[in-house]
C-alpha cells in the first residue's frame, strides 16, 4: 500500500469573485522509502501542493478539496478540516531558507527539545539525549557545543541539518523537502542530499523533494512529478523520464539548461509564462507555449498512461519524439 | 597580445570589522579582461567574488594594488576620467526586483544615467533609453508601467536596459540570472550574447552556477576564499582542472544526465571564516590531498600550462596526467 495517496486534490484562494483556483485535480502517490521529485517554474503549484498536504495553508483564506490518506490516516476532511491532531501525522517539512525557518531567539538545542516534547511527548532529560543523537545523525560535529549555539552562529548548510534533525524529531515517514538546498551553496548542496537520501535509506522515510533543479532531481529522486499551472502534466521513472520526456514542458526545461557542451550555440526557451491562476486557457493548459500545438490541442487534456509507470498530459506525446536530452 | 582592457594587480580590499579588526575579503587577486572577451568569475558564498567585482568598478575600497583602465590606474584618475570610466564598466546585478526603483517607471529607471551625466536634452536621453529597452526586447507600452506590474524577467531586461544606455564597454555581471526560473535563466542568457555582440561588449559574469559560467564564459577564474586558485579557459578548466577546489566544485555540480555517483567529491565543512582564514593554502582544512607543506606555504597562482594557472603546491604531482609530466620519486 503507498505511503501517501493523495485524489483529485484542489486549492482555491479568496473568496466569491476574486476567488482563484491554484490546485486542478492533483493525484499523487508515494511509496515507502521513495524519493519523489516534484519540478516545475515558480507559479507552477508545488509549494502550495506541499502546503496543503502540511495543512500549513491558512484556511481564512483557502479551501481545499478532495482525498489525502497518509499512512492510513486522512488528511482532512470533506469540509477540508483536519482530521487527525498534527502530531499524530508522521509527516514533516523542511524549507527552502533555514535562518527564517528557524527562530533567532532560542537556541538549536531548545527548539529541537522543544519539538520533541510536544511532537513525542519526551521529558527534558530522554528529549536532550535524543537531540543530541538526531543532531550527530544528520552530520553536525560537536553536537553537545552545538545544542547551545544560536541559529546566526551557524553556517547556512550546518542550519539547513538543524532543520532537517527538527524535522527527524517528528520521526515521519514522509518528509516534505521544499528546495531545501536552493539558499546554500553547490559544495554544501551535495553535502545535504547525500545526507537526505542516507537518511531516507537508513530510516524508510519517503520524501516528497520540491525543486526546479532538474540536475537535482536526476541524482537524488527515483520518481518526477512535473507541475505546470496548478496541474501534474507528466509523471514516471527519473531516469525515463530525463532521457525522453513525455511532454513538451518537461522538454523544455531540460533544453533550456545551460552547459559548456552548448557554449556559443542559442538555449531553447519556453516563451511566455506560466499563466496566474485564474486566467482561463481554452483545452492544454500549456497550449499557447507549446510549438507542437494543434487544433486537437484545444480540449481539455487528460493524464494518458505511456507506459505502466508514466503518465503524461499531452495528446500529442506517442507521435512526436520531444527534444530530450540523450543520457 | 593587446593590452587588457580592465585589469587587477594584486589587489586587496579590507573592511573594518569593530575595533582595530579587519577582514580580507579580497587577498591579492589579479585578473585580466580583454578586450571582446566573456570572463567568468566562480566560487561559494564568502569566496569574493562580488566584492572583485566593486574592486573593479571603483565601488570597493583598495587596500593595496592597482586597478587599471586600458592601463591607467584608476586611483589617479581626475574627474572627467572617472566619469568616462563609471559610464564606460556598467553593472546588472543579482535580484531584478530591489534594483529598480518602485516608484519610478521602467522609462525613468533606465533614464536614470544619462540625467545624472546631464546628457543631450530630455528628448535625446528619452530617445535612447528607448532604443536601449527595444534592444532588450522591451515592448514600448511597458515604458510607462512600475516594477510591481513587470514579471521577474521583465524587470531583469530593464535592469540590462539601464546598464546599456552609457553605451558601456564592460558589462559586470553579478549573478544576473540566480534568481530566475531555468526557462527564464535561458531568454536572458540569450539576450546577454546577442548584446555582447551588438553592443561590443566586454563581460565580467560572477555566478556561483558552474554551468551557467561554463556556458558563457570563454575563461573562468575560481576563488576561494579571497584568492584566485585557478584560471583557465572554459574546456581547459571543465576538462582537465588542475586543482582540487575547483575539480570539487565540478564534481558536485548536478547533472540531469551521468550520474555523478562515484565520480562525485563531497567536501566536508563549509568554507572558513574569512576573518581569520587558515594558514598557509587556504583550502587545506577542506581538500582530501592536504599534506603538512599546505598547511604553511600559501601557493602562488602559477601558469602550469599555457594559459592555464593553479594555485596548488602538488599541483606537479596530483595531476601529473593532465601535465603530461612524470614525477620524480
Amino acid at each position: 500500500m503507498s505511503l501517501l495517496t493523495v485524489e483529485g486534490l484542489r486549492v482555491h484562494f479568496g473568496h466569491g469573485d476574486t476567488q482563484v483556483q491554484a490546485l486542478h485535480d492533483v493525484d499523487l502517490t508515494i511509496e515507502p522509502g521513495e524519493i519523489v521529485g516534484l519540478v516545475g517554474e515558480s507559479g507552477s503549484g508545488k509549494t502550495v501542493t506541499s502546503l496543503a498536504l502540511m495543512g500549513l495553508l491558512d484556511p481564512r483564506s483557502s479551501r481545499i478539496e478532495g482525498r489525502a490518506v497518509l499512512d492510513g490516516k486522512e488528511l482532512w476532511d470533506e469540509k477540508g478540516e483536519r482530521k487527525t491532531p498534527r502530531h499524530e501525522i508522521p509527516m514533516a517539512m523542511v524549507f527552502q531558507e533555514p535562518m527564517t525557518a528557524l527562530d533567532p531567539v532560542f537556541t538549536v538545542g531548545y527548539q529541537l527539545m522543544e519539538t520533541l516534547k510536544v511532537r513525542r511527548g519526551m521529558d527534558k532529560r530522554a528529549a536532550r539525549a535524543e537531540a543530541l543523537s538526531l543532531l550527530d545523525a544528520v552530520g553536525i560535529s560537536d553536537p553537545k557545543a552545538r545544542m547551545k549555539a544560536y541559529p546566526h552562529e551557524l553556517s547556512g548548510g550546518m542550519r539547513q541539518r538543524v532543520m532537517i534533525a527538527i524535522a527527524l524529531a517528528c520521526d515521519p515517514k514522509l518528509l516534505i523537502a521544499d528546495e531545501p538546498t536552493t539558499a546554500v551553496d553547490v559544495t554544501i548542496q551535495a553535502q545535504l542530499l547525500d545526507l537526505i537520501k542516507k537518511l531516507s535509506r537508513e530510516r524508510g522515510m519517503s520524501v516528497l523533494f520540491v525543486t526546479h533543479d532538474l540536475g537535482v532531481v536526476s541524482e537524488t529522486c527515483d520518481r518526477m512529478i512535473t507541475m505546470y499551472a496548478g496541474r501534474v502534466v507528466e509523471r514516471g521513472p527519473v531516469k525515463e523520464v530525463l532521457a525522453a520526456p513525455g511532454h513538451p514542458y518537461t522538454a523544455g526545461l531540460l533544453a533550456a539548461l545551460p552547459s559548456p557542451e552548448s557554449r556559443g550555440g542559442r538555449l531553447a526557451t519556453i516563451p511566455g509564462r506560466v499563466p496566474p491562476p485564474g486566467d482561463v486557457v481554452e483545452g492544454c493548459i500549456f497550449r499557447p507555449r507549446c510549438p507542437y500545438a494543434q487544433d486537437e490541442c484545444r480540449t481539455e487534456q487528460k493524464l494518458i498512461a505511456l507506459t505502466d509507470t508514466r503518465e503524461v498530459r499531452c495528446i500529442r506525446s506517442r507521435e512526436i519524439d520531444f527534444e530530450g536530452v540523450a543520457s | 597580445m593587446t593590452e587588457p582592457l580592465l585589469s587587477l594587480e594584486n589587489v586587496s580590499v579590507r573592511f573594518p570589522i569593530g575595533r582595530r579588526r579587519h577582514v580580507t575579503a579580497v587577498d591579492g587577486v589579479s585578473l585580466e579582461l580583454r578586450e571582446g572577451e566573456t570572463l567568468g568569475l566562480i566560487g561559494e558564498s564568502g569566496s569574493g567574488k562580488s566584492t572583485v567585482a566593486r574592486a573593479a568598478m571603483g565601488l570597493a575600497p583598495i587596500a593595496e594594488g592597482t586597478v587599471r583602465w586600458r592601463g591607467k590606474d584608476v586611483s589617479t584618475f581626475n574627474a572627467k576620467e572617472r566619469r568616462a570610466f563609471s559610464e564606460a564598466v556598467q553593472m546588472v546585478f543579482q535580484d531584478p526586483h530591489s534594483a529598480l526603483d518602485p516608484r519610478r517607471t521602467i522609462l525613468q529607471s533606465v533614464r536614470e544615467p544619462l540625467d545624472v551625466m546631464g546628457r543631450g536634452n530630455k528628448k535625446d536621453r528619452r530617445e535612447v533609453a528607448a532604443k536601449a529597452l527595444e534592444d532588450v526586447g522591451l515592448a514600448t507600452q511597458m515604458l510607462s508601467r512600475y516594477p510591481h506590474q513587470l514579471s521577474g524577467g521583465q524587470k531583469q531586461r530593464a535592469n540590462i536596459a539601464r546598464a546599456l544606455v552609457t553605451n558601456p564597454k564592460v558589462l559586470v555581471c553579478d549573478e544576473s540570472v540566480a534568481a530566475l526560473d531555468v526557462a527564464l535563466q535561458a531568454e536572458i542568457l540569450n539576450l546577454l550574447q546577442d548584446l555582447k555582440a551588438e553592443y561590443d561588449l566586454t563581460i565580467l559574469f560572477i555566478s556561483h552556477d558552474l554551468s551557467v559560467v561554463s556556458y558563457l564564459a570563454d575563461r573562468i577564474s575560481v576563488m576561494y576564499l579571497g584568492n584566485i586558485v585557478e584560471n583557465a579557459t572554459t574546456e581547459s578548466l571543465v576538462e582537465q582542472s588542475l586543482h582540487p577546489y575547483s575539480e570539487a566544485l565540478l564534481s558536485a555540480q548536478p547533472l540531469v544526465h551521468d550520474s555523478s555517483e562515484g565520480r562525485r567529491i563531497v567536501l566536508k565543512g563549509d568554507i572558513p571564516s574569512p576573518v581569520s582564514p587558515p594558514p598557509g593554502c587556504r583550502f587545506n582544512t577542506r581538500c582530501q590531498f592536504a599534506q603538512e607543506g599546505c598547511r604553511e606555504v600559501k601557493p602562488d597562482l602559477v601558469e602550469v600550462l599555457p594559459g592555464h594557472a593553479s594555485a596548488c603546491l602538488r599541483v606537479d604531482e596530483l595531476y601529473a596526467d593532465r601535465l603530461g609530466r612524470t614525477v620524480a620519486s
